[in-house]
């Protein structure tokens, strides 16, 4: 702390006055954009280490990927709108749910939800880029490499076909001889790597880089849930990651793990998987509230309600997310008593949900809402994700999850909470910060049918499969009997996803259109309160132009004076950044950022050569391991920068 | 909007230590990662022994004590070169100084991998014999993986130190590589008490 | 106006919600068609989940739509200024608590409800119970009537089980390859077959009739159909149907079935197949001894008449594509003769 002595605190009053002047603006702009601009070109996008740019592509990955996860929805309610329909086979229909499954939840929702974090939480707590630029650059490209596997085989009819858990031993060497699920071991293992990646960049950022006076209870609430995520991120993932090696491990050099006949055990597979998997719909939905948060905050216009309880409720839902996993295994053997713990557990996380919901409302009551296209989608997440919520409660317990387990119904209850409670808040994400990221507003007509087609889309499709569950349907059936009666209601079932894929098509057009001749934003189209919205739309590369100082939950609010207390002397020649307290926020010191290189996309190649290759021969790891270490080696070799300070060492000093 | 300048950090320093500096964050969220992935491998060594009558299982001979213990011995005393170079660099010693401790540390490590290439031979199985023979190749096999980074870092910090052009940074990265040697110690000592001592007992 | 949308879609999600109920109480494999004690008590815990979610969810959306309302009546101007009303905030607090009070009070209830429902259901009631052992395929259901007395009169079939009504039945299952899940759901919920463990469930059928079941875990191509029948009969029915099953096959009489049954041990039928005083012993298919007593075939995909066989002997890969069972090549005549040898196995 000595340091922080040298000056004084950074809110003294005493300094306050007229003491500093504010460099010329225009010349501080000038300098920052000649250090952080990273120009145009091939080049410049792949050896970019901004956090923005990286987000962005991020963002529009993800999207893309959640194209394509519809599209094979699209497929799999084509093939059953009728019984015993002929459009597509049991070997393919395999293939495309578990497609559907890992792409929506390893290649779509998981990674937007981090990515837009990657975008936002820099900028709203006003610091100019993530705390380690470059693993960002290769966390993007690990995670695009493993979404392009597995899309490329499976156009080569090697896509993975034992559903998104991969239950062994289906999924393993004897039952599932051939590449497809090695393909999706080595996805997991690119995407676990991007995601474990994403956390330790948010955490360490958030830790170590908000703006002065930002202490931990100034945080706006879309921080903390995406903190609190990255820390799921970090306990749960490794789960997966041992998980899904021991299963590369059984299918490519006979061990043992899973196999019954050698002491393996299949349960095993399911309690690891479990362990990481339902973290995972946390680690989804928690992001989804902190968005909720931002947008009612914005259009209700008054700081939501109740903030510490809302903090709280993050928190408890991180840890109880934790103890939940059995609730996925109640079929199988396991004594009643444990079986109960988890019952016990899934219905006490209703309680934190339900506290967050319940300080929205009061948020709203005591609001000024606008009905923009924003606030309909969080709306329509109270109607979804209740319904949601709730049938999640009723298959906590034990003998109605024995009729429900496995059937539409729990279809039916995750995408109520996954699309009610993740897709709804992201699509009022996006209509929120479209306007930051782009400079123009999306068009609020063409928002409007969005939302009512995807709300009415969306009822239309997956309410009926409540009913569809109760009345026998199991999930992951390619086709079913005509005299089983579930016909009608699965023709229903697939209009509605008709009506949701034309929601989606409309909001790809409203994307479309308002790129080109949207209107433009200005800095605070919604007059919001958090720092995103004290920079320009869109932001430049830098962020802000001068580190904010922050004096309060709601910064432009608190301004509204219209002055915005902020940080001087931080030198705009290099990447240069302010590094501040855990707790309070108070400055300790510089730091600088690593700019543009190549060797994130380098590392990439090879380390993801090495993941590829070792689906053929173990000897893959050997090889692009060497390759890979070379690789780092130079990222970590010190480059000299012209006024790189060289420490004074002590036996020198004392020998002068 | 206008602004109100009321700081002015261009007097704070550049680099800092310990919690101060995000490297040292980084780095114990991947301790964090790697704990809790062997922990997870250690929770399955035990959910496989439920599947054993004995352990290990039939016709298998205890893990043998004797290489092994030396290994933990030695990375136990792997600790101090470590420690000593953190303290230097913590001082801003002189980089070939604080060099040279790493470099001990990294003869260290390679003696500990060469040994860990024996106590591969002192487990009485293999990968492929069973479930036991998998689990406990793999726990070993990850710390490997471990050593072998740790080892490598810790060349690498070291070359900097003697090569340069040395900066702030590079010291506090040195803290940073102690402290992770010290968490592929610590776990090293819970796996071995699994992976060597436990079936004794268990 | 848009506050009024919702209102209107939220009654309609009422509506759709008990309609939904109705169609769903009927259906020969419904989960809220109970006809064993099993089910019964679940189809109630559920009527009173969904009461309760029910009661749940219009309680919170109405809340939420009186808050849209009230928020309307405001002037618009920046609602951040009058949140410093310490009263209103107050109130405010005190709502939202009792809401999260009156929360963990349903919540409490749910746990005690779905603990004592689930010990009370894994108790097994009343008489001396049958035990009937399962094996899991891919993709067809291996059934056993162990007498532990006489092995000898070990009864054997395949995705058709008979149970007495009202008596127990205690069911011991593993899985020969992947994991499925055993699931009639008019008697019981569903319980996993594991390769490598033994699972136990029971049930009990209160109504004589046939029920179906279906495979309820993942496992391959043919997940979907690898259905099974549970035949409930009165005691005297079931007992007579155990004796008959107990018998090997008989010796085909007429030439043609002789023929047939020369076909069958000659062509590779008999290298997955087995029927009981033949030579045929193969374990890897169902067991075809009372073949022609099933009422389907294919686990449940098909019902059991000679045209059908005949399709699915030529041909099963049309009917259940990736099904272990090859394609066979027989003339007309040769397949005559088997089926005629194939009905005779009752
Ligand atoms: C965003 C993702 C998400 C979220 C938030 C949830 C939330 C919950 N889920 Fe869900 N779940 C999934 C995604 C999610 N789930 C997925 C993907 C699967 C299936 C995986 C697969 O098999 O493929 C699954 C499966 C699943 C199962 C296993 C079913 C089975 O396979 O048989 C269970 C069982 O307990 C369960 C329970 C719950 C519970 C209790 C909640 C709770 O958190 C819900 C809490 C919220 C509320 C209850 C509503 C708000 C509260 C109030 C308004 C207060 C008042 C309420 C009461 C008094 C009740 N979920
Ligand atoms: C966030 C996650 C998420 C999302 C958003 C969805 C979205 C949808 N899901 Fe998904 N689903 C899962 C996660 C998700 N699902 C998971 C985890 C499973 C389990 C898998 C398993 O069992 O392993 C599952 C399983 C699943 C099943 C069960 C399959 C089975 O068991 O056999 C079904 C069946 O109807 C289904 C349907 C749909 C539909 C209709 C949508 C719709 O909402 C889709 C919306 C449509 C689009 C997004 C398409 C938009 C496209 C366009 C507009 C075209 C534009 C054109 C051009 C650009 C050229 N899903
Ligand atoms: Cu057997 Cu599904
Ligand atoms: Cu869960």
């Amino acid at each position: 702390m000595a340091h922080a002595q040298a000056l004084p605190a950074f809110n003294d009053p005493d300094r306050r006055p007229g003491t500093l002047t504010i460099p010329e603006e225009d010349e501080t702009r000038a300098r920052l954009s000649s250090s952080w601009d990273e120009g145009s070109g091939l080049w410049a996008w792949l050896t970019s280490t901004n956090h923005k740019s990286i987000a962005k592509r991020y963002i529009v990955t993800a999207i893309i990927f959640f194209i394509l996860g519809g599209l094979e929805a699209g497929m799999m309610r084509a093939q059953l709108s009728r019984p015993e329909n002929r459009f597509i086979g049991p070997d393919l229909y395999n293939q495309i749910f578990t497609m559907h499954g890992s792409t929506m939840m390893f290649l779509f929702a998981v990674p937007v939800m981090e990515a837009i974090g990657l975008y936002l939480v820099p900028i709203m707590i006003g610091t100019r880029n993530v705390a380690f630029p470059r693993l960002n650059a290769l966390g993007y490209w690990m995670y695009l490499f493993g979404g392009v596997l597995l899309y490329v085989a499976f156009f080569y009819n090697t896509g993975p076909d034992a559903g998104w858990f991969a239950y062994v031993p289906l999924s393993g060497p004897q039952y599932s001889p051939g590449k497809r699920m090695d393909v999706w071991a080595q996805m997991i293992t690119f995407t676990e790597i991007a995601a474990l990646i994403g956390a330790v960049e948010i955490v360490t950022t958030i830790f170590k880089q908000r703006a002065p006076g930002m202490s931990l209870n100034r945080m706006p609430l879309f921080v903390w849930a995406q903190l609190i995520t990255a820390f799921m991120i970090i306990f749960a993932l490794p789960s997966i990651v041992v998980s899904s090696t021991m299963l590369a491990m059984d299918r490519l050099v006979d061990t043992h793990f899973f196999n019954p006949a050698e002491g393996g055990d299949a349960l095993l597979w399911q309690h690891l998987f479990w362990f990481f998997g339902h973290p995972e719909v946390y680690i989804i939905f928690i992001p989804a509230l902190g968005m909720l948060s931002s947008i009612i905050e914005a259009f209700t216009r008054r700081p939501i309600f109740g903030y510490p309880a809302m903090v709280l409720s993050l928190i408890t839902t991180a840890f109880l997310g934790f103890g939940l996993w059995v609730h996925h295994m109640f079929a199988t053997p396991l004594p009643l008593l444990g079986q109960s713990f988890f019952t016990a557990a899934s219905t006490a996380i209703a309680l934190p949900s339900g506290v967050q919901i319940f300080c929205w409302i009061a948020t709203i009551w005591s609001g000024r809402p606008r009905y923009t296209t924003s606030f309909l989608f969080a709306i329509g997440f109270f109607f979804l994700f209740i319904i949601g919520g709730l049938t999640g409660v009723m298959v906590a317990s034990i003998p109605f999850d024995l009729q429900a387990h496995d059937t539409y119904f729990v279809v039916s209850h995750f995408h109520y909470v996954l699309i009610g409670g993740a897709v709804f808040p992201l699509f009022g994400a996006i209509y929120l910060w479209f306007p930051k990221v782009t400079g123009r507003l999306l068009s609020e007509r063409l928002g409007k049918w969005n939302f009512w087609l995807f709300f009415i889309g969306m009822n239309v499709t997956f309410f009926p499969m409540h009913i569809l569950g109760l009345m026998g349907m199991p999930r992951r059936v390619y086709t079913y009997l005509p005299e089983m009666g579930w016909g009608g209601l699965n023709l229903l079932v697939s209009m509605g996803a008709v009506i949701i894929v034309s929601s989606v098509a409309v909001f790809l057009a409203n994307v479309w259109v308002s790129l080109r001749a949207g209107v433009p934003a200005g800095d605070n189209p919604w007059e919001a309160a958090t720092l995103e919205w004290a920079t320009t739309s869109p932001p430049p590369s830098y962020g802000h132009l001068f580190i904010p100082v922050v004096e309060g939950r709601d910064p432009l609010w608190d301004a509204r004076n219209g002055e915005l207390a902020v940080v001087t002397g931080l030198r705009t020649d290099r990447h240069e950044g302010l590094l501040t307290s855990i707790m309070d926020a108070e400055p300790e010191h510089r730091y600088e950022f690593k700019g543009p290189t190549i060797l994130p996309l380098l590392l990439a190649i090879f380390g993801g050569g090495a993941i590829i290759l070792a689906i053929f021969t173990p000897w893959g790891v050997t090889v692009g391991s060497i390759m890979s270490a070379i690789v780092l080696t130079c990222w970590f070799w010190p480059t000299i920068s012209p006024d790189h300070d060289t420490p004074r060492h002590r036996r020198r000093e004392r020998i002068a | 909007m206008r602004r109100r300048p009321i700081v002015d950090v261009a007097a704070l320093p550049d680099h800092a230590f310990s919690h101060h500096a995000p490297i040292w964050w980084g780095n114990l969220l991947m301790i964090f990662i790697e704990g809790a992935a062997f922990a997870l491998l250690a929770v399955s060594y035990f959910y496989i022994r439920r599947n054993f009558d004995t352990w290990p299982p039939p016709r298998t001979l205890l893990p043998d004590l004797g290489v092994s213990s030396i290994n933990l011995l030695l990375l136990a005393v792997s600790v101090a070169p470590f420690w000593i170079a953190a303290r230097l660099a913590h001082r801003h010693e002189r980089p070939g100084v604080v060099g040279t401790w790493l470099m001990i540390g990294v003869l260290f490590g390679i003696a500990a991998m060469v040994l860990r290439g024996f106590e591969f031979r002192a487990l009485h199985t293999r990968y492929d014999s069973n479930a036991y023979g998998s689990i406990t190749w793999t726990i070993l096999g990850v710390h490997l993986a471990h050593l072998l980074a740790g080892t490598i870092e810790t060349l690498l910090i070291a070359l900097v130190m003697f090569v340069g052009p040395v900066e702030k940074k590079h010291y506090t990265d040195a803290t940073v590589m102690a402290v992770y040697w010290y968490f592929i110690v610590i776990s090293w000592v819970a796996l071995y008490g699994i992976v060597f001592v436990a079936p004794r007992f268990i | 106006m848009i506050a009024g949308g919702l209102r209107r879609s939220a009654a309609r999600g009422g509506g759709i919600l008990l309609a939904g109920l109705f169609i769903a109480c009927s259906g020969f494999q419904s989960a809220l068609d109970p006809k064993g004690t099993k089910a019964a008590t679940i189809s109630q815990l559920t009527l009173f989940l969904v009461i309760t979610a029910a009661v749940v969810y219009v309680v919170v959306i109405a809340g939420l739509l009186f808050a849209m309302r009230r928020a309307s009546t405001r002037p618009l101007a920046f609602a951040h200024d009058d949140i410093e009303e310490p009263d209103r905030e107050r109130t405010r607090i005190r709502w939202v608590a009792s809401a999260a009070a009156a929360s963990a009070l349903i919540l409490l209830l749910f746990m005690f409800v779905d603990v004592s429902a689930a010990r009370s259901l894994s108790q097994v009631g009343g008489l001396r119970p049958l035990r009937i052992d399962v094996v899991g395929h891919q993709w067809w259901w291996e059934v056993k009537y162990p007498d532990l007395g006489n092995p000898h009169n070990t009864v054997e079939t395949a995705n058709e089980i008979h149970v007495p009504v009202g008596r127990p039945v205690f069911i011991k299952m593993t899985s020969d390859d992947v994991i499925h899940s055993f699931w009639a759901p008019n008697l019981d919920g569903k319980k996993d077959l594991i390769p490598g463990h033994e699972t136990r469930t029971w049930f009990r059928a209160d109504t004589a009739g046939v029920y179906r079941g279906q495979c309820a875990e993942f496992c391959g191509h043919q997940h979907a159909k690898m259905a099974f029948f549970i035949v409930a009969e009165p005691r005297a029915k079931f007992e007579s149907w155990l004796t008959s099953q107990q018998s090997p096959a008989s010796t085909p009489t007429d030439s043609l079935a002789q023929a047939g049954e020369r076909v069958f041990l000659s062509a590779s039928c008999a290298m997955c197949h087995s029927i009981s005083g033949t030579g045929a012993g193969s374990k890897y298919g169902p067991d075809l001894t009372h073949l022609a007593s099933r009422r389907t075939i294919a686990s449940g995909t098909l019902p059991n008449n000679v045209g059908n066989l005949a399709g699915w002997i030529l041909d099963p890969q049309s009917i259940k594509p990736g099904a272990k069972m090859p394609p066979n090549q027989l003339d007309p005549a040769a397949l005559q003769a088997l089926l005629a040898y194939l009905g005779t196995l009752k």
